[in-house]
């Protein structure tokens, strides 16, 4: 604690103690020194939850001193006329203290309770972590020093076929790494809260085609299959950050069915207030309109799906569906997430009827006036 | 003809190395600094043919460097960054270098960026017909064919489309982009590069979807692929 707060709970515990006195006092004839003294404790006790222990003994001496000077008769005096009042006065003053002090060590102890519980659940997440993390890392790391060591170990003995089947285990594996290392970053941006979207038009066809584009090789054994309705307009929205969302959705539609399965994206916009679509909106209508609209993009497979009870689950960090065998650390959708929702938008998970997986990712965004000056 | 030289500034042994086996054995003279005074030198110096400047360096922001080379050096500077950032790739784009590389990269990639630039500096003047894949441009009729027949474009579309092909091979920020064919008083209409390219491609493209010759750079601008 810094000496400037220390000394403003001494300010503030002397300053309420004068002040419940003061009002007080105008009013000792009516309601009697005993209330006087309750009120006054209660104030101690008060204080004790907030400040800390020293300024909290000094409000519960202070108090005890105004009650004995001002309230007890003789007044004006520290003298105590009759039996009953010193043991009284003594009484308010242990009591005091006591409230005090216990106060003072309850929120001691719940601190430590909370950060013991705190402790606790982070520990069981950074076991989590390191169980998923060390394999994740590991394994590419071996694959990496295994076919070096081969390599350099048996210069002569391998066939061309062999050193080439070793090289591109490594790029693989190196590949790996990096993909891991991105998801890491991605995954400390957003609890730094450092994601700071850089909104820009964007067209939807480019964004959901360059997605695709570039992960061509990963998607070579599966169908895919896009449904993008027609003139959609420009959406504002972060392109970079879009990217990753679809291709972290992709991916895992990739990892999580078997070869030859089928992976359907769609996108299309809605009018929030349902009613009409925003073909029919003529150009050059209100601009306060704007904000009215959303982009629905749908990534969805044919696979096994979500078992239900876990689809709350998929987004958490480091989680992975039960007996699942494929590689990953459980950060992408956790991604996913957090990049939307950094957007303004929403993503869901949701039990595809004909089974599969699907999520749904809704961004609100500001459309143009279909205008633009050709030529 | 001369090996072309390129000087390789930066401070992580391993990558200089890396560069140096790959570059000699695509037959160029290699130079290496560390730290950015030494680029800076040696730059001066030797006068390489293009320069791969790595932007974290030990001593200097490379951003920083990038902007006093840019000062008297002409020739290509491709920038190599780890960091992924989009704000600081447009930065270094607007600085004036010709192009970028995240790390990892691919030496194929490096291979074939180092060879744009080249060609991009050793080809000023322009034929006045082009043939790019399936297009023709003529620049004296100001038409251009695809597959042999006359592709009708609107003003705006064959000035983006120029602008381009002017820049084979170099990443165009959208900023950029719209400076130079909308001019300065356009920079808030960040909407227009995204319609036009889109309908240039319509155009152009034979899959519009996947384009092959207008390349989106994600978040940062287009690049227009030639060969």
């Amino acid at each position: 604690m810094g000496s400037q707060s220390r000394i403003r709970h001494y300010f503030f515990s002397i300053l309420i103690v004068l002040s419940v006195a003061a009002l007080c006092y105008p009013f000792t004839d009516w309601i009697g020194y005993h209330s006087v003294a309750l009120l006054l404790l209660l104030t101690v006790s008060v204080l004790a939850m907030r400040f800390s222990l020293y300024p909290v003994l000094v409000a519960a001496t202070l108090s005890a001193l105004i009650w004995d000077f001002f309230f007890i008769p003789p007044y004006f005096t520290f003298t105590v006329g009759n039996q009953e009042d010193a043991l009284l006065l003594v009484m308010y003053f242990v009591m005091a203290l006591l409230a005090g002090v216990f106060n003072y060590k309850l929120r001691q102890f719940e601190h430590i309770a909370f950060q013991k519980e705190e402790r606790e659940t982070s520990i069981k997440l950074y076991n989590t972590l390191f169980d998923s993390l060390s394999h994740e890392l590991r394994t590419p790391i071996s694959t990496i020093l295994g076919a070096t060591d081969v390599l350099q170990e048996n210069e002569e003995k391998l066939s061309k076929q062999d050193k080439q089947e070793l090289t591109s285990e490594i790029t693989n594996a190196a590949l790996r790494l990096n993909n891991q290392l991105e998801n890491l970053l991605n995954t400390s941006r957003l609890e730094s809260g450092f994601i700071k979207p850089n909104f820009e038009w964007c067209d939807v066809n480019e964004l959901i085609y360059n997605t695709l584009n570039k992960l061509q090789k990963k998607l070579s054994d599966h169908k895919t299959h896009i449904e993008i309705a027609d003139n959609l307009p420009l959406v504002k929205s972060d392109f970079g950050l879009m990217e990753q969302v679809l291709t972290n959705l992709i991916n895992n539609a990739v990892n999580y069915t078997p070869e030859q399965s089928l992976i359907t994206i769609k996108a299309y916009m809605v009018k929030e207030e349902g009613s009409a679509d925003f073909y029919s909106e003529k150009q050059g209508e209100s601009k306060e309109n704007t904000k009215t609209y959303t982009l629905k993009i749908e990534v969805s497979d044919n696979g096994k799906g979500i078992p239900i009870d876990e689809m709350g689950a998929v987004f958490s960090k480091f989680y992975r569906l039960d007996n699942t065998k494929t590689g990953g650390t459980g950060l992408g959708l956790f991604i996913a997430k957090g990049f939307v929702e950094a957007q303004g938008g929403r993503i869901k998970a949701l039990d595809k009827l004909d089974n599969g997986a699907l999520f749904v990712i809704e961004l609100p965004t500001t459309i143009l006036p279909q205008t633009i000056h050709h030529g | 003809m001369d090996k072309e030289s390129i000087l390789i500034i930066d401070d992580e042994g391993a990558i200089r190395k890396l560069l140096q086996i790959t570059l000699q054995a695509n037959g160029y003279k290699v130079l290496q600094a560390a730290t950015a005074k030494e680029g800076e030198l040696f730059a001066a110096m030797h006068q390489p043919d293009l320069i791969l400047l790595d932007l974290g360096l030990p001593d200097d922001d490379g951003q920083n460097l990038l902007k006093i080379l840019r000062g008297w050096f002409q020739k290509p500077i491709i920038i190599l960054s780890a960091r992924h950032s989009e704000t600081e790739i447009i930065k270094a784009l607007d600085s004036g270098a010709n192009d970028y590389l995240v790390k990892p990269f691919r030496t194929g990639e490096l291979m074939a960026r180092i060879r744009s630039a080249f060609r991009f500096t050793q080809t000023p003047n322009i034929e006045p017909i082009l043939n790019i894949k399936n297009l023709t441009i003529d620049f004296t009729a100001r038409t251009v064919k695809k597959n042999n027949e006359i592709v009708k474009l609107t003003t705006t579309e064959y000035a983006l489309l120029m602008l381009l092909v002017k820049n084979e091979g170099k990443v165009l920020t959208h900023a950029f982009i719209l400076r130079e064919i909308w001019g300065p008083g356009y920079i808030e209409h960040s909407e227009y590069p995204r319609v036009f390219v889109g309908q240039l491609r319509k155009k152009i493209e034979d899959n519009p979807n996947q384009p092959t010759m207008i390349l989106t750079e994600s978040g940062v601008g287009y690049r227009f692929v030639g060969s």
